[in-house]
């Protein structure tokens, strides 16, 4: 079955403190749809423990 | 023809405009006196202007003339106009970022980091660029400033989020101009405007001073009418910026004496699949006249460009979101209409998706780097179409309907998510609106790009049209 997100749309729009109106709701929920279906290419890619994402993070040193 | 081969520079381009000004033909105050009017009488066709620093501008001129007069070296680009994209900073003005919201900021302190280099190469800023809402969209269809218009066709759009500084280049208002490209905010208004675009290897020119998008793919590179431009203003840039954390510390691999070397050694292929599929018809033209002059038959397919498209949105929407929460939960009706709503989305993204994509992002960057063993440069076109109305909301690609705002960069963004070197170069098309293609080299490998380039120059291939007469 295909997932329904708008519960999780509202649920995070609600943890997030945004209070939208209707025509806006379903705009972002919109949003989210067409992002989810491009996700959809990718989360069930194979991937092995060692695929890890490219770190950029540098220690800070005091001058 | 010039020493490198390619056509001799119009006479207001960067390099030929140095010339003239330091052998004292026209003064560096005439010069810029020249643009701000021009600016001043034009800019309202295009809309490629938000700011005008002509006082600014009128100081550094007459201080290069008195350096002239008194006999001292210039710097390679004195007194050579130019004009930056609205997220860089720029001392003692509001760097707005295309926004509303960020007009009640205090103005900024100093130069970003480029605005300073071409500054101390001799360049003189006169004003700041239209562009898509904190870089948020391929159009430049900006609600707060009005739409950035093609100077090719002002009914159209000019691509974004750099459209001011593609269709400021365009219309010959300026040789030269900084834009940024997160996902193809440089290589599409290059396409749509029919001039030449540099994204850089990631992490090769310094961010500091320029406003983020999303911190784990922006770049920032110039735009030019002409390569030598171009390449010039782009070795003038480079070098290494500690302050900047994602700049890396390689010194300046410079590229401008590389476009007299031409092509042999290097093998070049035409990217095939995902890239094929989502172009048009014209896009597919400007891409087999490029190989047809290279001789290219080879084609390639990368593993993985589809996910690795998506692996961009993803990121793209998570980390730009993040950036503008509080603003978009407190501040909602001062964003752009037209990206907010897809801004609040990527809010919301789980966190194991955003993860995920840059872990996609990893795998992705190392497939395609073992398509590099037997291929030095790929090629493919830089936009789907050319430059459809201001307004669109639907386009059609090979059959496909798409939404036009962010689908502009599908050919750009798998390509900016591993961060590779990408020379968007125009292809004119007889009776069609301007398209370039993508020259995309090996992480590092600029000067690749370049000479390809100029090859294609030389064939008579890439040209940037001239602006329609008024």
């Amino acid at each position: 079955m295909k997932p329904d997100p708008s519960a999780y749309v509202d649920a995070a729009l609600a943890l997030h403190g945004f209070e939208l109106t209707p025509a806006a709701r379903a705009a972002v929920l919109q949003n989210f749809e067409r992002s989810a279906a491009l996700a959809a290419a990718f989360l069930d890619w194979p991937l092995g423990p060692e695929d890890e994402m490219a770190p950029v993070f540098t220690p800070v040193t005091s001058a | 023809m010039s020493a490198t081969g390619l056509p001799m520079a119009p006479p207001s381009g960067a390099v030929a405009l140095a010339k003239r000004i330091r052998e004292r033909e026209v003064t560096a105050r005439a010069t810029i006196e020249h643009t701000l009017a021009d600016i001043q009488g034009r800019n309202p066709r295009s809309n490629a202007f938000t700011l005008v620093t002509g006082e600014r501008a009128l100081a550094q001129a007459d201080q290069i003339d008195g350096a002239i007069a008194r006999g001292e070296a210039l710097a390679p680009l004195a007194g050579v106009p130019f004009a930056v994209k609205n997220l860089f900073d720029i001392a003692g003005e509001v760097t707005v970022a295309g926004s509303r919201v960020n007009r009640s900021l205090p103005p900024a302190a100093a130069d970003a980091v480029l605005v300073e280099r071409l500054t101390q190469a001799g360049a003189v800023l006169v004003g700041a660029l239209n562009m898509d809402e904190y870089a948020y969209g391929f159009s430049t269809e900006n609600s707060h400033d009005g739409p950035a218009r093609n100077p090719h066709d002002r009914r159209c759009i000019a691509g974004g989020s750099s459209g001011g500084s593609a269709a400021a280049v365009a219309d010959e208002l300026v040789p030269l101009t900084l834009g940024t490209d997160t996902n193809g905010s440089i290589r599409v208004p290059s396409s749509l405007c029919g001039v030449f675009g540099l994204k850089p290897t990631y992490g090769r020119l310094s961010r500091r001073g320029s406003f983020p998008f999303v911190t784990s793919l922006d770049h920032v590179g110039p735009i030019a009418r002409t390569l030598e431009d171009l390449a010039l203003c782009y070795d003038l840039l480079q070098g290494p910026d500690p302050l900047d954390p994602a700049c890396a510390s390689r010194p300046a691999e410079a590229v401008s004496d590389a476009l007299a070397l031409g092509i042999d050694g290097l093998r070049i292929a035409r990217l095939d699949g995902y890239f094929e599929a989502f172009s048009g018809p014209v896009a597919r033209e400007a891409v087999s006249l490029a190989c047809q002059a290279l001789n290219v038959s080879r084609r390639v397919e990368w593993p993985m460009a589809a996910p690795g498209r998506a692996a961009a949105f993803i990121i793209t929407g998570a980390e730009g979101g993040a950036l503008h929460l509080a603003n978009l939960r407190e501040r909602y009706d001062e964003f752009e209409p037209l990206s907010r709503d897809r801004f609040i989305a990527g809010c919301l993204t789980p966190a194991a998706w955003y993860q995920r994509a840059q872990r996609v992002r990893a795998v992705y960057a190392r497939e395609v780097a073992a398509t590099f063993r037997d291929t030095d440069i790929f090629l493919t076109a830089a936009t789907p179409t050319t430059a459809h109305p201001i307004g669109t909301e639907t386009i059609d690609i090979n059959g496909q309907a798409m939404p036009a705002r962010p689908s502009m960069g599908v050919l750009t963004q798998p390509v900016s998510c591993i961060g590779l070197p990408v020379l968007a170069a125009p292809v004119p098309i007889a009776g069609q609106l301007p398209i370039a293609i993508q020259i995309i080299a090996a992480p590092w490998r600029e000067r690749d790009a370049f000479r390809v380039a100029a090859a294609l120059i030389r064939a008579g291939v890439c040209l940037a049209p001239s602006r329609p007469a008024d």
